[in-house]
């Protein structure tokens, strides 16, 4: 029992930094409406910047760095100095990005708060001294004994400040005038400005205060919870657990469920040494926990979630619809063709990749782009076809085709599962459900030594009439062969996409990511529709993660990782969300890809590539929500049009180049007079 | 059509020897590029109510936008209290003194009504608000209920208690009639007459319902296609419903 009792308390610490984060993810939503997948990474850089000053006095910047003297500086300025960077960088995301994004779709904001803690993520692992394992300790290092257990001072201090920060910030939204005020602000900009208040300066105290907060107990908690360069990045996902707990209006809720859930994965910890643990519950069980905890949130709460039932009021990213024309497909295809027979080794490599990252880059387009469902799951969905296809291969022989096809099914089949959340819930918390299914599915099935052996999950490689398709031969690295057989299993399934988006099906897509309700009373079956989605996106996203498995043989649990997946999200956003072109342009910019093996092989600057990626999404999600695809393809249309003589008239001017809802008319039309 | 203002009776620039305290000069204005508004002048006195009257469209709500500063002007401009509107933010002119009861009233509705209150009552002191509380007793007791949760007339009332509390020198009225029974405009509308005459208020009243209107207004301007179709003292247009009705539908 004692022992029991000394795991609670253990967790505490952890729990504490949950619970802080939580709360500040729950004030930041009361004031914006952002949902800020962001609020770990910036506690992270003040984590880093502490460390980095308390070894050897050195503040490290983004760019660049400054010594701040020889010596190692004292615990309290530099605890100040890293509570103020992260105050900076909340500053600049509200100034820089959710400032701008304010009146932007719920998937824009998700996405520009996915694109910085991915961006914070790269910069931290690029600037800091990683190698530095070890937090110093900050606060007091004694114990007391409370009902036989050891308990650490420390880990009742952070419980206590998480308590206190969760009831001060109860009490500015309650009964301050500012408080109030943004409370105001966050339901209607308009009339809150028309009572003189400034809801852009209400805001940005939010964003300063809940980044500081954030940034004082995670520097307070680094030294007893560790010193990683992703772990506090992903402290998010339990944090918005317990965000979603407190219904995303309470502070209160959210504190005491961060700082339970922290205790309760400890005493996962301690059950799971005991004999009577179950053998394949003994890893990721822990990290589990949190997509349990937002399934029931959002199921038993569901009905009691705000802003749950809003039609799409903003305006969405305009969606191009696919039309299979034969000229641009056949020199697409053509293209790929050629740069696969043309290169050889690592570049072979990296066009084989970039054509499977394009399917997987689809599937985030089918789901996100044309159904308006943010995913963040989609590397789970490779990846569990991908695991499925070395138990397939190795163990029960099945063939090449037929593998594929039936680890795709199993695909499916999660899709499905995971989608069925998404009847009830949308937007930003369907981003958290995938997200935390993502992360739940990374530690409890492809780090799970019960499931996965320590050496591997190898895959056999694929042969067709007795023909083999491997992909490496003697000391070729890529064979044409597979190369050939991968574009030839995407072409297929980009073409039936394409058909299939163009069709009756887009359409019901496109319906119901404008406004589920119109959607349902013009007789379309959203439930379905959605699971749909969900199952192509899956199958999809399935079938990647198999090309994936055969094109490296064997599999681990860092082959699909919830960082890969949000990276590939990003990409499918720069190339452009809602288009086919723009996940061709994902695949070609991807990791791995065909951009990436340039930045890598010829420029030398592959470290810096998952910055480049976040960088160019945080630009793209801001300045130009249609990516690349859609802006390239936009302009191309209006040269095309110009220099195109008129169908009908033969007008020497030409038709007017269609042009976007969104970009018409500046011309005033007369009012038309009676 | 009328490209041509027309007007009767002594007053289309009626020019009081009381100082202007909103001043429409050549206002064009509208939305993507569309202008809704079309060089339209409209002058209003301190403590002057000027009833702003026209069919559905006629520019009247986008008049008032550009009043506060919420859509900006294309040609012309605004001067409220003795300050051009243009460049400046919608906050800083509410804070000078220009308030607004939008269409949609503008109330918070998840915040409680003492909350309300005490946003737009900013820093000042607790007897303003019970001064404000005596002109709609009917509040007191709701006073800690939510918004969301009181009948449209409530709201109507906490959306002018709201408007008053920063004792603003120009207030401004979207259709506070909309969505609700006359009978409860007729109860409101009177206080804010008196108090434009105690405070030396300048009001504009936008409104669908005519008698409501032209009862407490000293001028009337109707508006149709965004310019003013007939324009003159509220008395004499009450009179003459005949003109009146040419002037909604356009045919003066």
């Amino acid at each position: 029992m004692a022992q029991f009792l000394q795991f609670v308390f253990l967790g505490l610490s952890a729990g504490a930094v949950y619970a802080v984060l939580a709360s500040s993810l729950v004030a930041v939503h009361m004031a914006t409406g952002v949902v800020n997948f962001a609020q770990g990474s910036t506690a992270l850089w003040a984590v880093w910047t502490v460390a980095a000053l308390r070894t050897d006095g050195t503040l490290v910047l983004p760019v660049g760095s400054v010594s701040l003297g020889p010596e190692p500086l004292a615990a309290a300025p530099s605890v100040a100095i890293g509570v103020a960077t992260a105050v900076a960088w909340a500053l600049l995301a509200h100034l820089l990005m959710f400032r701008p994004l304010r009146r932007a779709p719920s998937l824009a904001q998700v996405v520009a708060s996915v694109g910085l803690m991915i961006f914070l993520q790269a910069l931290v692992t690029l600037r800091f001294d990683i190698t530095i394992s070890m937090a110093q300790p900050i606060l007091p290092a004694s114990d007391v004994t409370l009902a036989g257990a050891h308990v650490d001072v420390s880990d009742l201090i952070l419980a206590g400040t998480a308590i206190v920060i969760a009831v001060a910030l109860w009490a500015y939204f309650r009964f301050t005038r500012p408080g109030i005020a943004t409370r105001a602000a966050a339901e209607d900009e308009r009339a809150a400005r028309l009572t003189g208040l400034a809801p852009d300066r209400l805001a940005a105290v939010v964003w300063a205060l809940t980044g500081a907060l954030s940034g004082l107990v995670a520097v307070l908690a680094a030294p007893t919870v560790g010193l990683d360069p992703t772990t506090y990045t992903f402290y998010v996902v339990p944090a918005l657990a317990a965000a979603l707990l407190g219904r995303l209006v309470s502070v209160g809720l959210a504190c005491a469920a961060g700082l339970v859930l922290g205790s309760f994965q400890s005493v996962i910890l301690w059950g799971s040494s005991k004999t009577w643990w179950p053998g394949w519950a003994q890893a990721g069980l822990g990290d589990a926990v949190p997509f349990v905890v937002v399934i029931v949130a959002l199921f038993l709460l569901g009905g009691r979630i705000p802003a749950r039932g809003d039609a799409a009021e903003t305006r969405l990213p305009a969606v191009t619809i696919p039309r299979p024309r034969l000229v641009p497909a056949a020199l697409l295809i053509g293209a790929a063709t050629a740069a696969t027979l043309l290169t050889s080794g690592i570049w072979r490599f990296a066009v084989v990749t970039s054509a499977i990252l394009a399917l997987l880059a689809l599937s985030q387009v089918l789901l996100t782009g044309y159904l308006g469902q943010i995913s963040l799951a989609t590397m789970a969905f490779a990846g569990t076809a991908g695991f499925a296809l070395s138990k397939l291969t190795v163990s029960a022989h099945v063939p090449f085709p037929l593998s594929i096809l039936l680890a795709a099914l199993l695909a499916t089949a999660l899709g499905v599962v995971v989608g069925i959340p998404a009847l009830r819930v949308r937007g930003a918390q369907l981003a958290v459900v995938t997200l935390a299914a993502g992360i739940a599915v990374q530690s409890f099935v492809f780090s799970n030594p019960a499931l996965t052996p320590f050496e591997g999950n190898r895959i056999r490689d694929p042969s067709l009439f007795g023909w083999s398709l491997a992909v490496r031969s003697g000391t070729t690295l890529t064979t044409a062969r597979f190369a050939l057989t991968v574009l030839v299993i995407v072409t297929i399934l980009t073409l039936a996409v394409a058909r299939l988006m163009s069709g009756r099906t887009g359409q019901g897509f496109l319906a119901v990511r404008s406004n589920e309700r119109a959607a349902a009373a013009a007789g379309i079956n959203v439930a379905a529709t959605k699971l749909l989605g969900f199952g192509l996106s899956a199958f999809l996203g399935g079938t990647g993660g198999c090309l994936i498995g055969y094109s490296r043989g064997q599999l681990s649990d860092g082959s699909f990782t919830v960082l890969a997946g949000l990276t590939l999200l990003a990409m499918a956003y720069v190339g452009g969300i809602t288009s086919v072109g723009g996940a061709v342009v994902a695949g070609l910019i991807g990791p791995l890809g065909v951009l990436h093996t340039f930045l890598t092989r010829t420029l030398d600057v592959g470290d810096y590539y998952q910055l480049i990626a976040a960088g160019g999404l945080l630009l793209t999600v801001v300045l130009n929500p249609r990516g690349i695809a859609g802006a390239t393809g936009g302009q191309l249309r209006v040269v095309l049009a110009r220099y195109r003589p008129g169908r009908r008239g033969r007008a020497p001017s030409g038709p007017p180049p269609p042009v976007e809802a969104a970009d018409v008319a500046t011309t005033p039309e007369p009012s038309h007079a009676n | 059509m009328t490209d041509q203002p027309a007007t009767t009776g002594p007053a289309a620039t009626v020019t009081t020897e009381r100082r202007p305290a909103l001043e429409i000069t050549g206002l064009t204005a509208g939305y993507n590029g569309v202008p809704a508004v079309r060089d339209l002048s409209i002058s209003v006195a301190e403590g002057e109510v000027l009833a702003l009257l026209g069919p559905n469209g006629a520019g009247k709500t986008t008049t008032l936008l550009a009043a506060v500063g919420l859509l900006p002007a294309m040609r012309g401009g605004v001067v409220a209290l003795g300050t051009p509107v243009r460049g400046r933010r919608v906050e800083k002119i509410a804070r000078a003194g220009v308030s607004l009861v939008p269409d949609n009233r503008g109330v918070f509705q998840r915040l409680t009504v003492a909350e309300n209150l005490r946003l737009a009552s900013g820093r000042r002191a607790r007897a303003d608000l019970a001064g404000t509380l005596d002109l709609f007793p009917q509040l007191r007791p709701l006073l800690g209920r939510r918004c969301g949760l009181l009948s449209g007339g409530e709201q109507q009332m906490v959306a002018l208690a709201k408007a008053l509390l920063p004792r603003p020198r120009v207030l401004l009225i979207d259709e506070m009639s909309l969505g609700l029974a006359p009978i409860v405009v007729q109860g409101l509308l009177p206080a804010v007459r008196s108090l434009a005459d105690e405070r030396r208020m300048a009001v504009v009243l936008v409104e669908q319902h005519l008698d409501i209107a032209l009862s407490i207004a000293d001028r009337a301007v109707v508006l149709h296609h965004g310019q003013v179709a007939l324009a003159g003292p509220a008395a004499q247009l009450r009179e003459r419903r005949d003109l009146m009705e040419a002037a909604y539908f356009g045919r003066l």
